[in-house]
């Protein structure tokens, strides 16, 4: 069911807060299970460094600001069977794009603008247990696959009290869920760090804010364009 | 009663390799009772660790039930995996398959593309079988190249009994055969749609031009059976997630007649519209 | 299973405080679900204290009765491989000891209940559901406060009930009359007599003017046709040009169909742990609106179309169900209106093309 030899994995950061592998610290028990089947040969945080030339799995956290960042993530690649863009700095650009929303050209890049990614675990910060599901996914050779779910859906399984209706803007409607609504049941509006839903309708929401009164960002501006351009969906 | 959730232990008795990415499978439950599958029919398959999905029966002949796989997803390529003696969980038969009573003393055309014809084989199995107490019969079986060509070798020995025709998207060199979608065999057949009943299964696409081309000939809509492919998770009318127009396709069909699809709210792709 | 529509005619009186006491003594021995405050919404959980639960509230529960019957997160077994074998746990038997008691649902509901057993029920029985559904006792209360978004007059479910509870409660000035609908119910009374006095007649008078007056605020607020009898113009109206207006305003979020108490599809998915080889099958809700709902293996999904999807749900209330169950599926609660962020309303729906 998996393979006799551990794959070796490297984890690494780009522009980015290292939050999201803190997140990987936090998996408790489970990290020792990970431990178990992965050999972590490369990783700051955790203070490993062996000696190795291929990888079979990079992790990759944070964005890319700078031509040293892009040669790094194209040296990564390179030696590498399987990358993963780690959380949504990674995945989409995040808070570095949101900043950069009106300059023109952008200098946030995700990595997938950069190298070719083969899976993305998006988030602000990614989810442990998501992180865990993906690992065990690869090792075991399943397809991975994201949720349908969205966060506004989560948020009504458990019963909170709705934040839009309070006329705070939150993205829940329209971005994938699978975090349990972690943000809004804390009674922070959804930012939507995990990207886009299926078939997201952001005219729909913007008109939902309007009539609320709610302002709408630049950020939900610049969102909607891309989308509706097609294609580049950050 | 039994717990229709739980799977069956059943065993890997044997397989073999149809195309590159498709593999007949002989499963037995491991307490040897029969899996008594109806052609056309399914079960739900899991594969311990990786998940469960549904299957057509591709073969009831002898005790082991006989299904033909395309590796697509997680569970075929884990399925894929396994070998003889290895364990998976079996559920079902669920089902309506095909209407066999309603065959007898009548022409019969088949029309199959690509894996389609998996879950029409055990209905050809039972018309050779029977030959006498049906009509006419022709196959006409598309794929997209001859490699990938179901039962190779079978389609050879059907065509002492039924007349087998033949058509490929892309041949390759020692290819002797039709060239085409599976639409243009019917220019090999000569039918009188009063009397014969048409069976299809295969991609919503060619069902559709096939839906069409057969009323088109003239065929009645009682006339035309389809097997749809719908996501039939719990197998049993409830998850909901099979439903077209309402119906469940997990218990209602997969097989339907053309005339009840075409009596649905909800639009159906396969059947020409 | 005691479903069976036989109506016990007997009527009881309870007062205020004995009704606690009662509440009380069944917590002892079961499960108490009931009406709680969480933050500005009423849901629907464990009483932890008699005193938390809501007997006189509005509306309803943010999630429906479906919620305990079917929860939203189920395993339905667990397995493990050693060597060539597997052996499988049932969850069932987890739950075939659980004792529970709904109290204060009302009518939309009570009603839903009898509309899961058709559906959970039928050629196949969820042995999950029912084994829950023969676990549970069911205390309605009779609705007086309806709020905006209620028409459970429009889709006949209430606000008066005459079945599919096992005993219903209804408010009668310091008293609560209490209607038997099953032995299951007797049998709770039976057994905590010394709490119950008989029924006067003037308190069936005060409980169908109480009806009366639930009904024409119903009414006062919603000009509606019957739900049951729009099934011919919704089949003429499939392809109106209104859906396609709905669906630019739909975000596909899915709320509607987790609020909703009929709402009962699901998917299944599997976790599995490869250093103990042990794997979980779980039951999760589902949404028909989410883009992956119909996906195949092969990667067609039927149902692309955002109108398709909305489509799904409405004509699934009120057109499916009657093919599939012999009745329409909505129970007019108005959780779904109540949690569109966009102000979908399926009164508004179902008022336009049924004229």
């Amino acid at each position: 069911m998996i393979p006799k030899q551990k794959p070796r994995v490297g984890i690494f950061n780009l522009s980015s807060c290292e939050g999201c592998i803190v997140q990987i610290l936090n998996l408790g028990e489970k990290l020792l299970d990970l431990l178990k089947l992965f050999n972590i040969v490369d990783c700051r945080v955790l203070g490993v460094k062996e000696d190795y030339n291929k990888l079979d799995i990079a992790i990759i956290e944070g964005c890319v600001m700078s031509f040293e960042e892009e040669v790094k993530a194209r040296e990564i690649r390179e030696r590498s069977e399987i990358v993963i863009a780690l959380g949504d700095c990674a995945v989409s650009g995040n808070i570095n794009f949101m900043k950069d929303i009106t300059n023109k050209p952008h200098k946030s890049k995700p990595l997938s603008e950069v190298i070719k990614v083969d899976h993305e675990i998006p988030g602000c910060p990614i989810s442990s247990e998501e992180f865990y599901r993906v690992l065990i996914d690869i090792l075991m050779g399943k397809k991975i696959t994201k949720k349908s779910i969205t966060v506004c859906s989560e948020c009504v399984l458990r019963e909170n009290n709705c934040l839009l209706e309070k006329g705070v803007p939150c993205l829940g409607p329209i971005t994938r869920g699978d975090c349990n609504a972690i943000c809004p049941s804390n009674n922070r509006p959804c930012f939507g760090c995990r990207g886009l839903a299926d078939d997201a309708n952001i005219d729909a929401l913007i008109k939902a804010f309007r009539d609320r009164n709610i302002p709408i960002s630049q950020y939900l501006i610049a969102l909607n364009q891309m989308k509706h351009k097609g294609g580049e969906e950050r | 009663m039994k717990n229709p959730y739980l799977p069956e232990l059943a065993r890997i008795i044997n397989f073999r390799d149809e195309t590159p990415d498709t593999r007949t499978f002989e499963i037995e439950p491991i307490s040897n009772d029969e899996i008594r599958g109806m052609p056309g029919q399914f079960v739900e398959v899991m594969v311990f660790g990786y998940g469960e999905a549904p299957f057509s029966i591709s073969g009831i002949r002898n005790h082991p039930i006989e299904l033909t796989v395309r590796r697509i997803g997680t569970v075929t390529n884990a399925l894929f995996k396994l070998s003889q003696g290895d364990i998976v969980g079996v559920r079902g038969p669920f089902g309506r398959g095909w209407p066999l009573e309603k065959l007898f003393n009548k022409n019969i055309l088949i029309i199959a593309g690509g894996i389609g014809l998996a879950p029409l084989r055990p209905l050809i199995h039972f018309i050779i079988n029977n030959r006498y107490r049906f009509g006419n019969v022709d196959l006409l079986y598309g794929a997209r190249t001859p490699e990938l060509l179901l039962y190779k070798d079978e389609l050879e020995r059907w065509s002492r009994e039924i007349n087998v025709h033949l058509t490929v998207d892309k041949p390759e060199p020692e290819w002797r055969g039709r060239v085409g979608v599976v639409t243009i065999l019917f220019d090999e057949i000569d039918i009188d749609p009063s009397s014969t009943i048409a069976l299809q299964c295969g991609p919503p696409i060619m069902m559709h031009f096939v839906t069409r081309k057969l009323r088109e000939l003239g065929f009645s809509d009682n006339n035309i059976y389809l097997s749809l492919e719908r996501l039939m998770k719990c197998g049993m009318g409830m998850c909901g997630k099979c439903t077209v127009s309402g119906t469940y396709v997990c218990l209602n069909g997969p097989v339907f007649q053309c005339r009840e699809i075409r009596g649905f709210i909800e639009r159906v792709p396969e059947i020409g519209e | 299973m005691s479903i069976s529509g036989v109506k016990l005619l007997r009527s009881y009186l309870i007062t205020k405080s004995n009704l606690y006491e009662l509440l009380e003594r069944i917590s002892e021995r079961n499960k108490l679900y009931a009406p709680l405050r969480h933050g500005d919404q009423v849901v629907l959980d464990l009483a932890k204290s008699i005193n938390d639960i809501l007997i006189d509230y509005i509306g309803h529960s943010t999630l429906p009765l479906k919620k305990i019957l079917i929860p939203p997160r189920e395993i339905l077994y667990e397995y493990w491989i050693e060597k060539k074998s597997v052996t499988i746990n049932d969850n069932l038997d987890k739950i075939a000891s659980e004792r529970i008691v709904i109290f204060g649902i009302r009518a939309c509901d009570i009603k839903s209940i009898e509309i899961l057993d058709k559906v959970f029920l039928r050629e196949f029985h969820d042995p999950y559901y029912k084994k829950r559904r023969e676990n549970t006792v069911i205390i309605g209360l009779t609705c007086v406060s309806p709020d905006k978004n209620c028409f459970c007059y429009f889709t006949r479910s209430g606000p008066e009930i005459t079945s599919g509870y096992d005993l219903l409660l209804t408010k009668i000035n310091e008293h609560y009359l209490v209607d038997v609908g099953s032995e299951k119910g007797e049998s709770i009374i039976i057994s905590n007599k010394e709490l119950f006095s008989d029924a006067t007649p003037e308190s069936l008078e005060v409980k169908a003017r109480i009806v009366k007056e639930t009904i024409i605020k119903i009414k006062d607020k919603n000009d509606l046709p019957f739900f049951n009898e729009v099934y011919d113009q919704l089949v003429k109206r499939f392809d109106s040009r209104e859906w396609k207006e709905i669906s630019s305003l739909c975000l596909s979020c899915g709320k509607c169909n987790f609020v909703c108490p009929t709402c009962t599809c699901f998917d299944i998915i599997d976790e599995f742990d490869p250093i103990r080889n042990r794997g979980k099958r779980i039951r999760v809700w589902d949404s028909c609106h989410f883009l992956s709902f119909t996906r195949v293996a092969s990667g067609e999904i039927f149902r692309k179309d955002r109108s398709s999807r909305i489509k799904q749900r409405i004509y699934h209330k009120i057109v499916y169900s009657v093919n599939d169950i012999g009745t329409i599926s909505c129970t007019g609660c108005g959780r779904c209106i109540e949690v569109c962020p966009v102000g979908i309303d399926i009164r508004e729906i179902v008022r336009n093309l049924a004229r």
